[in-house]
């Protein structure tokens, strides 16, 4: 029942935004190709606004569900025309669709695509489990939604919230994890359907099923557009709209057309820093197309807005714009070495390596041995592939050069700098729909043999992908379909819930602060800090090495409370072991819980030892 | 001489196919192969429930 609630919120929640868009698509006179390509720009613009609105509201903590009902109001309100023109259009759209029945494999593959999206709204239905969601996505805009500050230095991670961290808000608002869930799957779907537009522009029909098909049953976006509580998903739809939007301002002309590829290229920057690279791209690429410092312009203004804010937020609170990657520079008055390389760490896969070797070879490492590289398996075996099929796409159009050069440039920075397979997903729609472009020339050009065997890798794909989907929906569906209770789910899917939901009936209703050194934080419900030197920019081991230092430190932050679970942090152990030894921490509670070892997937869990310790100087 | 000349076009594209094909098997075993340790596991984790 929960999640029809959250279908029909999400869905009727985003007739409002669409009736704005159309609005705005009306202001500035612009003319699609096609009702699928029109309704996506209409949906991408109001979630730009969206994103903007309430990034400033949060900042001035006017974060509520008030403040975004009047969001929502103001909306509806002042698109009237807007309005007239959604309902032809939905109209036409299912007439459309309605269509299709006449063509026997247009319905078979718009059928799978219905499923594959049915499927993976569904899996988006399950309660939060994915790792970095409850570490950061998902805690920090509900810590900040319940008072606490945020970004906050004791979380290093919060600082790295963008305006896409907005849209979760919005769901919290609204009052549901759930609805934000269901924002992230909205951002999948759309890409899909940006996806087809993109693909339609170079390929047959039936090849644009196809590769919207991969797409989905692609294990990384199953993943990330559903369960992972990650807004990525939407720098891959911004990222489509702004090269579609380029491309349609280049072949019209209109100065102020060039406004919408900023505007989404900007969303895609405000996301995350690695973001920055789209707006670069396509700047750069409009402006050696037409040659035109105007149209230059409008592509760079309407990109800062949105894509700065964070930067701003950053440099405005600890110095570095892009905190903490140049603290060193930037604010090396308070550069936590320890935090700053743990980062960087975090951000670099275990297999990274900058010889020119490695570099050469990442293009296939990260196929064949994803595991070392930032899952970078979970993008399927496809672009590479079909790669070579590249040197039959023809290069003549704008649009096909600049999503080449787009995917080229981030690749090229990935392999560079963090060799992160995951951080390729916002270009990975447009990898995957240049190598089908390879795939339809040629059978264009009549090469059978290449063909056939492209058709049966991909079916092999297309099978893998709907297996593992299944497997991995087996694990989350019972929940939904409310066969397993939320609390067993979570017990037995959520890393360290068992340890967050210990502590919470321990401790409630104490008010003040836990200091706990797990990871995953969003269903902790007591007032806590995160004490773990990776992750928090406050517990710097150059400046705790004495008992007395740390002790202040807990008092600074309100600590009264610290929790084992199994150990201490190597860097700060000894520090910890001494105050235990020594008295002035003592264990007020302690018991052994059932955890994930490792990687959720594997399935290996082992007891783990959780201590609850009590500050002897912070008790009453 | 035009004969000659398809039938030369004709090998190109052949050989061209057939090193193609070859490389899509390549890259899938090897894509593929790298499964297997997952799939291992879930096959442990399934026959410890049962047996």
């Amino acid at each position: 029942m929960i999640a029809i609630g959250a279908v029909a919120a999400v869905f009727l929640l985003f007739a409002v935004p669409l009736a704005y868009g159309l609005q705005s698509l009306s202001g500035i006179r612009f003319s699609s190709r096609s009702i699928l390509e029109e309704l996506l720009y209409a949906a991408g613009i109001p979630i730009v606004s969206i994103m903007l609105t309430m990034f400033l509201f949060e900042r001035f903590r006017k974060f509520d569900l008030l403040s975004v009902s009047g969001l929502f109001f103001v909306m509806a309100m002042t698109s009237r025309q807007g309005w007239k023109r959604l309902w032809p259009l939905l109209r036409a759209a299912l007439m459309r669709i309605a269509k299709m029945r006449h063509s026997a494999y247009a319905s078979f593959f718009a059928g799978a695509v219905a499923i594959c999206l049915a499927v993976d709204f569904l899996l988006a239905m399950a309660p939060l489990t994915g790792s970095d969601a409850m570490h950061y996505h998902f805690t920090v805009p509900l810590l900040d939604s319940q008072g606490t500050p945020m970004p906050a230095l004791w979380l290093t991670h919060s600082f790295f919230t963008g305006t896409g961290h907005t849209l979760i808000s919005l769901g919290l608002a609204l009052g549901s994890d759930r609805i934000a869930l269901g924002f992230i799957f909205l951002g999948g779907g759309l890409t899909a359907g940006a996806l087809f537009v993109f693909a339609r522009r170079l390929m047959p029909e039936k090849w644009a099923w196809l590769a919207t098909l991969a797409f989905l049953l692609t294990p990384m976006t199953y993943w990330q557009m559903t369960t992972s509580g990650s807004p990525d998903i939407w720098m891959a739809f911004f990222t489509l709209l702004a090269i579609l939007a380029a491309a349609r301002g280049v072949e019209t002309d209109v100065t102020r057309w060039f406004v919408l590829p900023g505007l989404f290229a900007g969303a895609v920057a405000g996301v995350k820093y690695t973001g920055w690279i789209i707006p670069a791209v396509i700047a750069a690429g409009c402006l050696l197309q037409t040659r035109s410092w105007k149209k230059l312009a409008a592509v760079v203004f309407s990109s800062l807005p949105l894509g700065i804010l964070p930067l701003v937020r950053n440099a405005w609170m600890t110095g570095d714009p892009v905190f903490p990657f140049l603290a060193r520079w930037f604010a090396p008055g308070h550069l936590n070495a320890y935090a700053a390389a743990a980062i960087v760490a975090d951000t670099r896969s275990a297999g990274f390596h900058r010889s020119l070797g490695d570099l050469l070879a990442f293009p296939f490492t990260l196929v064949w041995n994803g595991g070392a590289y930032g899952v970078g398996h979970y993008l399927g075996p496809l672009v590479l592939a079909f790669a070579p099929l590249l040197l039959l796409v023809p290069r003549k159009e704008f649009l096909v050069r600049l999503a080449a050069a787009v995917w080229l440039i981030m690749f090229l920075a990935n392999a560079l700098t963090t060799q992160m397979g995951r951080f390729l997903l916002p270009v990975y729609p447009l990898a995957l729909v240049l190598v089908f472009a390879g795939v339809a020339e040629a059978e264009k050009r009549g090469w059978r043999i290449a063909t056939i065997a492209s058709s049966c890798a991909l079916v092999v794909f297309l099978l893998f992908g709907s297996c593992s989907e299944a497997l991995y929906a087996r694990d989350f569906l019972p929940v939904v379909f409310g066969r397993e209770t939320k609390g067993a789910f979570l017990n037995r899917m959520a890393p360290d819930y068992p340890i967050a939901d210990y502590l919470n009936r321990s401790l409630e209703g104490h008010k003040q602060k836990t200091m706990v050194f797990f990871r995953h934080l969003y269903y902790l419900r007591i007032p806590y800090v995160e004490g773990d030197p990776q992750n928090s920019w406050m517990m710097n081991p150059d400046h705790l090495r004495k008992p007395e230092q740390l002790l202040g430190l807990c008092r600074e932050l309100g600590v009264r409370w610290i929790v084992k679970a199994p150990d201490y942090p190597p860097e700060l152990a000894p520090v910890f072991e001494n105050l235990e030894a020594t008295g002035r921490i003592h264990p007020v509670a302690e018991t052994t819980v059932e955890a994930f070892s490792g990687w959720r997937m594997y399935g290996r869990r082992e007891p783990i030892r959780v201590v609850i310790l009590e500050i002897a100087e912070a008790s009453p | 001489m035009a004969e000659e000349t398809n039938s030369k076009v004709f090998l190109v594209k052949t050989t061209l196919q057939i090193v193609f094909v070859a490389w899509l098997i390549v890259v899938n075993v090897l894509y593929y192969a790298q499964f297997r340790g997952i799939l291992f596991a879930r096959l442990g984790a399934w026959f410890q429930r049962w047996h």
